[in-house]
């Protein structure tokens, strides 16, 4: 049916009754809805607000996202306004995805309230929609407005309303939501564990110094901020952040989307008196911010102290300070106290997230992202003396250890010698 | 005491104004006032401070490193931060507060007063956290936690060194990264285009979350 007034479009049946009565669409409650979103006061900012957001979600003069858990039936409260003759009128909406509703209804002069349960439920999917439903119904009877609308934020579960993090990146507020619902959209899928790997994607390496990038009020690389915390990263992506910015980061969407699963920052790193360094020694950042390698070693007169190098290097040679531009562009060795890795655990299983390396799914593993645990004596232009290599995590010999092949001259010798 | 000799060697070679941000890389000017921020109280900082501040810069040479300097007054007291990539040393003018000119019991106190006053509170907590030596005078220096390693700590407050150098009070901070052991190349600072978070990764074969494909 279409609207009440003005005229019949062309090529209509004329002949058709118009309209003898209205009934008017006064407010629309999402009762099936989470009721947890906040802050829709502050649309245009990170930051997390105490204040609910307003119902009812819909009247002719505003709209008010929602969120509601997928797969779930939707229920609206509607206020009508009726100017008909009394009687009974089927009411019924067409909403987004096959969403249908539809119930006959006593009408009455005046206003009153109905209740209606779609008959089906939302698709099992994350998704934001516009929950636009198209109303029509029996008799000659019109519904004003025909169409109303509501941005729908579709999740796994309630996002959380009262936060617990310390910066309270996990409040939900609808931009976080809408923001946290486009990302998980990506995973297609609703295994948390794909979520966070989709999430992870994004940021393929930690930030580990500032970036010019990125306005000083966010405190990049760290995102201690009162501005939204971690949330500001969203916008500066290719600046990527710390680890633990963006542990915080993944726990807040998780929040939005009311997934389970339990992120943590780990610092991992490995000790030469323990197990002669082939233990992965791990800690919880949250709760100890200092953990890592820190140990030193007096020897007569010198003083070694012990290092995860990120590079090949041959004991007895000196090396620049660590990660040092070279001449042929090459970045010296860095010697570092530990590698920090996201972990994340559900059901059951566990994966870990280490900066530029991929997903690995044991902590020994980790220690691999480092070529080896060694003793080094600090010179005074900050460059390093390798003492001893105490293992290896890597197979790749240092450079010195093996001859320098050149691929098209070793080719064009096996070719000379005739083999394959 | 090496950064205090480079800042020596610095001083003689000389050091420009610096006008605006234009003097500086991106990343190093980014890094400067990052540690600002974490190093010193609120309002206390180079980059917040109420009053005019003058800096200066002093490009590495083959004697010293690269050197940023900071010179304004807060709280009645001339501040001089001469920050290289891994330390800053501020130092408090003689004219603005002569430890030396105070009886000796009202040194080590007017010292934490300082400090207190000037970095972020977590640093100095109660403001006695240095282990002060029996006297203060001229050449003495002292820390908050002499046995640690400065390359080694697993953050900047784990650490800080006081002394008295030329009559004047001066502060020594370690700008530690705490992933990293050791300090990065402090002559290559203010060089374009320098990132020292850009390190050579071994990248483990990429595996997927979701269920494996069965081979055909």
């Amino acid at each position: 049916m279409g609207e009440p007034s003005g005229a019949p479009p062309r090529g209509e049946d004329t002949s058709a009754p118009t309209p003898e009565s209205t009934i008017r669409i006064e407010s629309i409650r999402v009762d099936s809805d989470h009721g947890t979103l906040r802050g829709c006061d502050e649309p245009s900012g990170w930051r997390f607000s105490d204040r609910a957001c307003p119902e009812p979600e819909w009247t002719p003069a505003s709209r008010v996202p929602v969120s509601h858990t997928l797969g779930e039936k939707v229920r609206l409260e509607l206020t009508l306004d009726a100017a008909a003759a009394p009687g009974p009128v089927t009411l019924t909406g067409e909403g987004p995805g096959g969403i249908q509703f539809r119930q006959t209804i006593p009408i009455s002069p005046g206003t009153s309230s109905i209740t209606l349960v779609s008959e089906n439920p939302l698709a099992r999917k994350i998704d934001d929609l516009s929950f636009d439903v198209r109303w029509s119904a029996s008799e000659s009877v019109s519904i004003a407005p025909a169409v109303t609308s509501l941005p729908m934020l579709v999740t796994l579960g309630p996002p959380r309303s009262t936060p617990i993090a310390p910066y309270k990146e996990d409040g939900a507020t609808p931009r976080r939501v809408a923001k946290a619902v486009e990302w998980a959209k990506r995973a297609n899928s609703l295994d948390p564990h794909a979520i966070v790997e989709c999430f992870l994607r994004r940021f393929p390496y930690y930030a580990l110094l500032p970036s010019p990038d990125v306005p000083a009020e966010y405190d990049h690389p760290r995102y201690f901020n009162d501005v939204g915390g971690a949330w500001p990263m969203v916008d500066y992506v290719a600046a990527s952040g710390e680890c633990q910015a963006i542990v915080r980061l993944v726990r807040g969407m998780l929040a939005q989307i009311g997934a389970p699963g339990e992120a943590r920052m780990l610092v991992v790193w490995a000790d030469p008196d323990q197990g002669g360094g082939e233990k992965p020694l791990v800690a919880d950042w949250e709760k100890d911010p200092r953990a890592g390698l820190s140990k030193t070693m007096q020897v007569g007169e010198k003083r070694f102290a012990a290092a995860l190098v990120d590079g090949p290097v041959v004991e007895g040679k000196t090396y620049p300070p660590s990660h040092t531009r070279l001449p042929d562009g090459k970045v010296s060795p860095g010697l570092n106290r530990y590698e920090a890795c996201l972990e994340f655990s559900h059901g059951g299983m566990t994966r870990y997230y280490c900066g530029g390396v991929g997903v690995l799914s044991s902590r020994h593993d980790i220690l691999k992202v480092f070529w080896g645990l060694v003793w080094v004596e600090f010179l005074p232009d900050e460059g390093f003396r390798v003492e001893k290599v105490v293992r290896r995590y890597r197979g790749e010999a240092p450079p010195e250890d093996r001859p320098q092949r050149h691929p098209i001259r070793s080719f064009l010798r096996r070719f000379a010698r005739g083999l394959p | 005491m090496k950064w205090l000799d480079d800042i020596e060697t610095a001083q003689s070679e000389g050091f420009d104004d610096l006008e605006g941000r234009e003097g500086l890389p991106g990343q190093a000017l980014a890094e400067s006032r990052h540690w600002a921020r974490t190093l010193f109280a609120q309002g206390k900082g180079p980059y917040d401070a109420a009053r005019p501040v003058r800096r200066k810069v002093h490009h590495a040479t083959k004697a010293a490193p690269d050197l940023l300097r900071h010179e304004y007054d807060v709280d009645d007291l001339r501040l001089s931060i001469v920050e290289g990539r891994s330390f800053a040393l501020v130092a408090v003018s003689r004219e603005s507060l002569d430890v030396l000119a105070l009886p000796e019991d009202e040194r080590a106190p007017a010292i934490s007063r300082v400090a207190k006053a000037l970095f972020h509170p977590v640093c100095v907590a109660g403001g006695v956290c240095f282990r002060f030596p029996e006297r203060i005078e001229e050449g003495t220096f002292f820390s908050t936690n002499p046995d640690l390693d400065p390359r080694l700590l697993g953050a900047w407050q784990d650490r800080l060194d006081a002394g008295i150098r030329d009559g004047e009070l001066v502060f020594l901070a370690y700008k530690r990264l705490p992933w990293m052991a050791g300090f990065a190349d402090p002559f290559a600072w203010l060089r374009e285009g320098e990132r020292i978070d850009r390190k050579p990764r071994f990248r483990f074969p990429f595996r997927r979350s979701g269920p494996k494909r069965k081979p055909r």
